[in-house]
C-alpha cells in the first residue's frame, strides 16, 4: 500500500519534470549541459542487478540456507552502496555547474534524484535490519515476512530508478 | 463522568475484558490503540475544529454584512478566510470521516480492531499535532493568508514574507502523513479482517464507501504533499518550481494542488453517502435498493474523480481539446451520484420513513446536495464556469455540496450512532430544532450567494463598495450565517445535554441491519467475544425476534476468549470471500505512536524555524520510536 | 405529527423556491451582471446560464416530488415500479441525457469567436492595478480603457507579479493573468456603455480593491479616444498646473509613474499621461476628483493599505498644485 503512495509521488514529480520541459524554450534550462551518461549508466546497471542477489537472498532464507542469505544480502548492499557513493560524487561534481536554486531544471533534477537516493537509503536500512536479524536468527525459513517486505521495497526502489533514469538522463539525449 | 457499564455476557468475558482494557488514567489515555477510543478522539478534535472554523466564518460574514465595513482589515480578513477553508476541509471534514471509519468499520465487519492499531494511534496524534502546529501561527502573528489553496506565486517568499505560508505548507504536508497512513489502515482492515462469511458483496455500504475513500487517499494525497513540499522548497530553500523568473511555472502548482484537491472533495463526499445509506435503510427498515449499482456508483465516482482536476483551471487559458475533455468528465461524474440519489429515493418510497433526527438530516442532505450537484453540473460547462468561477456563485456551489453533501450526513451519522458510542439516547427535541436551524440557515446563507456571483462579486474580498447591488444579498447571507451558527451550537448543546441526562440506550435502538447493533451500547473493549457468523447483507434482520447473533469463539482449536499470555487475539480472513480464518496477535497499547508523532512535530518546527538542533533531536526521536515500534508489552 | 411536520417542510421549501426565483429575476436587472450581456461572447454565456437554470429547476422539482411522495404516498413494492428501474431511469438515463446535451452546448459555446480586422489590446496585471496597452500605438493607460463597438477586440493577458484575473461580467467570461504565460480573450461588443469589472483571482492584501472600468464606444468615438490616449500629455496651461508639474517631476512621483512627454518615466505604478480623463483612481477605490486626489496622494495607505503607493509628504500648496496638474492631464 505504502509503495503505491510513494510510486504516485514519483509519478507526479516526473509529471512536473515533463510539464516544465513542455513549457520551456530550452531544456535543460539556462544552458546547463545535459547530464553525462557514462557513469550513471554503469551505476544503473549495478543497481538494477542488485535486485538479483536480493531476490536470491529471500529464496535462500526460505530454503533455510542462512549462509547464502547473508552472502547474497551483503552483495546487494555493497552494490547499492557503490551506487549511492557514485550518486553523491555526481551531486558534488555537478554542484559547481548548477544547483537547485539555479533554475527550475536544477530544482527538479536535484530533488528527484535525491528523493530517490533517500528511498535508496531507506531501502538499504531495511535490508540492513533484515540482515542483522538473519545473523541473529530472528528471521528464518518460517518467519520471513520482514524479508519479503524489504526485498519488495528494494525492487520498488529499482523500478523507480528506471523511471527516473529514463526521464532525467536518457530522454534529454533522445528528445 | 462514569461510563455506563456494558452488559456482561457471562464470566467468560471477564478475562477478555481484563486483557483488552487500557491502562488506567493518563497512561491509558496516551497509549491506547483501541479503535473506538481513537475514533471518539478524532470526533471530538474534528468537531472542535468545526466550531473554530465556524467562528472564523461568522467573523467573515459579519465583516461582509455591510459594504465598506471596517470590522476586519484586509490582513486579518485574509488570514481568517485562509484558515476557515483550511480548517474546514483539512482539520474537520477529512478527519471526521476518519472518526466514523475508525469507530464503525471494525464493528461493521465483525472485527476486534483495525489491522494496525498502533498506526491508527499515530494517525490521530499526527492529526492533532498538525492542527496545533497550524494554529500556533496565531500565537506568532504570522498566520497563513494566501487563501486555502495558497496559489503560487502569491505564496512565494517574494510576495508572502514571514512564516505564515510556511505554517501552511509544512502543516499540510505533516497532516498528509496522518491521512495517508489512515488510508492504508482502512484498506488492509477491510480486505483482511472481515468476519467469516462477509464476502465483498455482503459488506455494508458504509464499509464500501470507506474502502473507496481509502483507495482514493492513497493516490490523491501524494499530490498535495508534493505541492506543499515544493512550495516550501521554493520559499525557504531558494528553488524555482513555481517561479516563472527561474524557469518554473505557477500553473504546475495548480496542477499538483488540484490533482489532490478534486479527489479530496469526493474523499469527503463518498463516505458521507455511505452514512446516508446506513441511515435511510434503518429509518425505512428496508435494504437500500440496487446494492450492486450503488457499489458500482461509489467506485465509479472514485475513479472518475481523478480525471476532473482541470475544471478548477478553466480560466487559465487551456487548449480547447483539454478543456472539453475535462468538461465532459466533470459532467459524467454526475451520473453515479444521480444513481445513488435515485437508489435512496426508491428505497424511501418502499415504506414510509420514520422522521427521527437522523432521517431529517438525510432528507436535508438530499435536498441540499441535489441543488449543489446541479450548480456543479452548471460549472462543468466551460463558458459558464469561465464566467462565474472565482465569484460567489462557485462559493455557493461548493458550500451546497459540502454542507449538504458532507456535513448533513455527518450530523445524520452523529444522531444515528450516538446511542451506540455513548450508551445514551439523545434528546428527542433538540435534534429537530438543530436540524431546522441548520437547514434553513444554510439556504438563507448560501442561496443569495449564487446571485452575488452572477452580479459580479468576486470571492475572497474583504469588502465591497456601496451601490453595486451587492448589499442586500450580503446582508441576507450574513443573517443566514447567524441562524446556521445557532444550529451548530444547538447540536453541541444536544451532545452535552444528552450525555448528562444519561438515558440508557439499548443495543439496537433503531432496529438497524448491521453488526454494530448486535453488541452492547457502548461496546465492550474487545467488541466481539467470538467472531459473528454472517450469511447475508443484513445480519441483524436475519434474526428472529428475541434471537441473538451467533458467534464462534474458537478457531482451529485455539480459543478467542481465553489466553494465558494476555495477548490480544483477532481473526483474519481471505480477501474476496472472507473464508479461511486464522488467528493473529494484535499489538498492545504503547507510547511509540505518540513519540513518533511528536518527533515529526519537532521536525516540522525545525523546518519552519530552520533550526538544526531541533531537527536533529526530532529526527532522533522519530527514528528511535520507529525502531522500538514493535516492541513493548502492555 | 409526522405528516404535519412533513407538510410544513414542503411549504417551507416551496416558499423558499419562490423567494429564490424572485431574487434571481431581481438580480438580472442589476448592472454588471452575467445576465446583462453586452457582447456576443457574454450572450452565449447568458443563454447557457438560463437554459441550465431551467433544466436545473426541472430536475430539482422532480427529486423534490419523489421525496415528498415518500412521505405521503403509498409504499411501492420492490418488484413493480420501485427498485432498480428508478436508478436506471432517474439515475442513469436522465443524467446521461442532460450530460450529452450540455456537452454539445459546451463545445458550441467554446468556439473561438475571434474574427479579423479587430484591435489588439494588451492587459497586464499588477498588485493592485491594471496596465493596458494598445500595441501598434503609443497608448498606455491604467485601470480604465475603451473598446470599439462592432469590432473584434482581442486581449493578450499576462501579469508581472502574482496571478490575477480579468473579469468584466457584462463583456464575457474571465481570463486569468498568469506571470510567465499569455492568455487570450475576445470581445465583440454590440452596444455602447460603461462596464465595471473586478480582479477575480486572490492576489493579496488589496485584491478587493482592484476594479476595472471598460467603456464601449461607437467606432468613430473610439478612434478619437485612442488618438488622444496615444498622444503625449498636453503641456500644463495654468501657472498652478505648471508648478504642479514641477512637483510631480521632482518629488517621488516620477520614480513610479510615467507621464509621456515629460521627464517622468517610472513604471512601478500606472501611466498617468491622461489621468484626468479617468472616472476613478486607485483602481476604483475612489472617484476621481480634486479632493480625492489630494487625500490619495497624502496617504494612499489609508484607503488601500498594502498597495505600493507610500504616503507622500507635501505642503498644502504643493498638493493643490499637483492636483491641478494631474486633473489637467486629459
Amino acid at each position: 500500500m505504502a509503495i503505491l503512495t510513494e510510486a504516485t509521488l514519483f509519478a507526479l514529480l516526473l509529471f512536473s519534470y515533463f510539464y516544465l520541459w513542455s513549457q520551456s524554450a530550452q531544456w535543460p534550462q539556462g544552458g546547463v549541459e545535459s547530464p553525462a551518461l557514462l557513469g550513471v549508466s554503469l551505476r544503473t546497471v549495478l543497481l538494477l542487478a542488485s535486485s538479483i542477489p536480493a531476490q536470491l537472498a529471500e529464496r535462500s532464507l526460505k530454503r533455510g540456507d542462512r549462509r547464502s542469505f547473508v552472502r547474497y544480502l551483503s552483495m546487494a548492499l555493497v552494490m547499492a552502496g557503490i551506487f549511492l557513493i557514485g550518486h553523491i560524487q555526481d551531486n558534488v561534481r555537478d554542484w559547481h555547474r548548477f544547483r537547485p536554486s539555479t533554475n527550475a531544471y536544477g530544482s527538479l533534477f536535484y530533488t528527484i534524484t535525491n528523493l530517490h537516493a533517500l528511498h535508496l537509503v531507506v531501502g538499504m536500512t531495511f535490508l540492513g535490519f533484515v540482515l542483522v536479524r538473519g545473523l541473529r536468527g530472528t528471521v528464518d525459513s518460517r518467519h520471513h515476512r520482514a524479508v519479503e517486505v524489504a526485498v519488495l521495497y528494494w525492487h520498488f526502489v529499482d523500478v523507480v530508478w528506471i523511471a527516473v533514469f529514463s526521464s532525467l538522463y536518457l530522454s534529454v539525449r533522445f528528445a | 463522568m462514569t461510563a455506563l457499564e456494558p452488559r456482561l455476557h457471562g464470566a467468560e468475558t471477564a478475562e477478555l475484558e481484563r486483557v483488552w482494557r487500557d491502562r488506567p488514567g493518563i497512561a491509558g489515555w496516551l497509549t491506547t490503540v483501541d479503535h473506538k477510543r481513537i475514533g471518539k478522539r478524532y470526533f471530538v478534535t474534528a468537531f472542535t475544529f468545526l466550531l473554530i472554523g465556524g467562528l472564523e466564518a461568522m467573523l467573515l460574514r459579519a465583516q461582509l454584512a455591510s459594504p465598506e465595513n471596517d470590522l476586519l482589515g484586509p490582513d486579518r480578513y485574509n488570514q481568517l478566510m485562509t484558515m476557515h477553508g483550511t480548517t474546514m476541509i483539512l482539520l474537520f471534514n477529512t478527519p471526521m470521516f476518519a472518526a466514523f471509519g475508525n469507530y464503525l468499520v471494525p464493528l461493521q465487519i465483525g472485527a476486534r480492531d483495525m489491522a494496525f492499531p498502533r498506526l491508527n494511534a499515530l494517525s490521530y496524534w499526527i492529526f492533532l499535532f498538525s492542527g496545533l502546529f497550524m494554529y500556533a501561527s496565531f500565537l506568532t502573528g504570522a498566520v497563513p493568508n494566501g487563501g486555502w489553496f495558497s496559489y503560487a506565486p502569491l505564496t512565494a517568499s517574494e510576495f508572502s514574507q514571514g512564516h505564515g505560508l510556511d505554517f501552511w505548507a509544512i502543516g499540510v504536508t505533516f497532516l498528509g502523513i496522518s491521512t495517508t497512513v489512515g488510508g492504508v489502515n482502512f484498506i488492509v482492515t477491510i480486505l483482511r479482517m472481515r468476519t467469516p462469511g462477509m464476502s465483498f458483496n455482503r459488506m455494508p455500504l458504509f464499509v464500501w464507501s470507506i474502502l473507496t475513500m481509502a483507495m482514493m487517499i492513497l493516490f490523491a494525497l501524494p499530490s498535495v504533499t508534493l505541492a506543499g513540499v515544493l512550495l516550501e522548497l521554493d520559499r525557504s530553500f531558494g528553488m524555482h518550481f513555481f517561479d516563472p523568473g527561474g524557469g518554473g511555472d505557477p500553473l504546475l502548482y495548480q496542477h499538483l494542488f488540484w490533482i489532490w484537491g478534486h479527489p479530496e472533495v469526493y474523499i469527503v463526499f463518498i463516505p458521507a453517502t455511505g452514512i446516508i445509506s446506513m441511515v435511510i435503510a434503518a429509518m425505512v427498515r428496508r435494504p437500500i435498493v440496487g446494492y450492486s449499482l450503488v457499489v458500482a456508483a461509489l467506485v465509479a465516482t472514485g475513479f472518475i474523480s481523478f480525471g476532473l482536476w482541470l475544471h478548477h483551471m478553466f480560466a487559465t487559458g487551456l487548449p480547447f481539446l483539454v478543456a472539453s475533455f475535462f468538461s465532459a468528465a466533470s459532467l459524467l461524474v454526475a451520473i453515479p451520484s444521480g444513481m445513488q440519489i435515485f437508489a435512496w429515493l426508491a428505497t424511501m418510497n418502499e415504506a414510509r420513513p420514520r422522521f427521527d433526527t437522523p432521517m431529517l438530516f438525510a432528507i436535508g442532505f438530499i435536498v441540499t446536495f441535489v441543488i449543489g450537484g446541479i450548480t456543479g453540473v452548471m460549472v462543468a460547462v466551460v463558458p459558464w464556469d469561465q464566467a462565474i468561477t472565482d465569484s460567489y456563485f462557485v462559493v455557493a456551489h461548493f458550500h451546497y455540496v459540502l454542507i449538504g453533501g458532507s456535513v448533513m450526513p455527518i450530523l445524520a451519522g452523529v444522531y444515528f450512532w450516538y446511542p451506540k458510542v455513548t450508551g445514551r439516547m439523545m434528546t428527542r427535541h433538540l435534534g429537530k430544532v438543530a436540524f431546522w436551524l441548520i437547514f434553513v440557515g444554510m439556504q438563507v446563507t448560501f442561496f443569495p450567494q449564487h446571485i452575488l456571483g452572477i452580479v459580479g462579486m468576486p470571492r475572497r474580498i474583504y469588502t465591497y463598495h456601496r451601490g453595486l447591488g451587492w448589499d442586500l444579498m450580503n446582508r441576507i447571507s450574513s443573517i443566514g450565517a447567524g441562524v446556521l451558527a445557532l444550529g451548530f451550537l444547538t447540536v453541541t448543546a444536544d451532545l452535552v445535554v444528552s450525555w448528562r441526562r444519561a438515558q440508557p440506550a439499548p443495543n439496537d435502538p433503531w432496529g438497524a441491519e448491521t453488526l454494530e447493533w448486535s453488541i452492547s451500547s457502548p461496546p465492550p473493549d474487545y467488541n466481539f467475544a467470538g467472531y459473528p457468523l454472517v450469511g447475508s447483507r443484513q445480519p441483524m434482520w436475519d434474526l428472529e425476534p428475541g434471537e441473538t447473533l451467533a458467534t464462534e469463539t474458537e478457531v482451529g482449536g485455539e480459543s478467542l476468549v481465553h489466553d494465558q499470555g494476555g495477548h490480544h487475539h483477532a481473526w483474519v480472513t481471505s480477501v474476496l470471500d472472507a473464508e479461511a480464518v486464522e488467528i493473529v496477535t494484535m499489538p498492545t497499547p504503547a507510547y511509540w505512536p505518540l513519540f513518533l508523532a511528536f518527533g515529526l512535530l519537532m521536525l516540522s518546527v525545525a523546518t519552519l524555524s530552520q533550526n538544526v538542533v531541533v531537527a536533529l533531536l526530532g529526527g532522533l526521536l522519530t527514528a528511535y520510536s520507529f525502531y522500538r515500534w514493535h516492541g513493548g508489552a502492555s | 405529527m409526522r405528516l404535519r411536520l412533513a407538510r410544513s417542510r414542503t411549504t417551507l421549501v416551496r416558499a423558499g423556491l419562490t423567494i429564490a426565483l424572485a431574487s434571481v429575476l431581481a438580480g438580472c436587472d442589476e448592472a454588471h451582471s452575467v445576465f446583462h450581456p453586452r457582447t456576443t461572447e457574454a450572450r452565449r454565456v447568458a443563454f447557457l446560464g438560463w437554459l441550465m437554470i431551467g433544466i436545473a429547476t426541472a430536475v430539482f422539482l422532480l427529486v423534490l416530488a419523489l421525496l415528498v411522495r415518500s412521505f405521503f404516498g403509498p409504499p411501492l413494492r420492490r418488484r413493480s415500479a420501485g427498485g432498480t428501474s428508478w436508478i436506471a431511469s432517474g439515475g442513469i438515463a436522465l443524467p446521461t441525457t442532460v450530460v450529452i446535451l450540455l456537452s454539445g452546448l459546451t463545445v458550441w459555446a467554446m468556439n473561438d469567436t475571434r474574427t479579423g480586422g479587430g484591435i489588439e489590446i494588451s492587459a497586464i496585471g499588477h498588485q493592485y492595478w491594471w496596465e493596458i496597452r494598445y500595441p501598434g500605438t503609443a497608448a498606455v493607460t491604467g485601470n480604465e480603457f475603451h473598446i470599439p463597438v462592432g469590432r473584434s477586440v482581442h486581449l493578450s493577458i499576462t501579469s508581472t507579479d502574482v496571478i490575477h484575473s480579468l473579469w468584466v461580467p457584462e463583456l464575457g467570461p474571465k481570463r486569468d493573468m498568469i506571470p510567465g504565460h499569455t492568455t487570450e480573450l475576445t470581445w465583440h461588443a454590440d452596444e455602447p456603455g460603461t462596464f465595471r469589472g473586478q480582479c477575480a483571482e486572490f492576489c493579496g492584501l488589496q485584491h478587493a480593491e482592484m476594479a476595472l472600468i471598460v467603456v464601449a464606444d461607437p467606432p468613430e468615438v473610439f478612434d478619437r479616444w485612442l488618438a488622444t490616449q496615444a498622444a503625449d500629455a498636453s503641456a500644463p496651461s495654468t501657472a498652478v498646473a505648471q508648478r504642479g508639474e514641477q512637483v510631480f517631476t521632482t518629488e517621488p512621483c516620477a520614480a513610479c509613474h510615467t507621464v509621456r512627454g515629460s521627464v517622468a518615466t517610472g513604471t512601478v505604478g500606472p501611466d498617468l499621461t491622461h489621468f484626468g480623463s479617468r472616472a476613478t483612481l486607485g483602481a476604483g477605490v475612489l472617484s476621481n476628483n480634486a479632493e480625492h486626489v489630494a487625500s490619495w496622494i497624502a496617504n494612499a495607505q489609508s484607503f488601500k493599505p498594502g498597495s505600493l503607493m507610500p504616503p507622500i509628504d507635501l505642503s498644502a500648496d504643493e498638493v493643490r498644485d499637483l492636483t491641478a496638474y494631474l486633473e489637467g492631464l486629459r
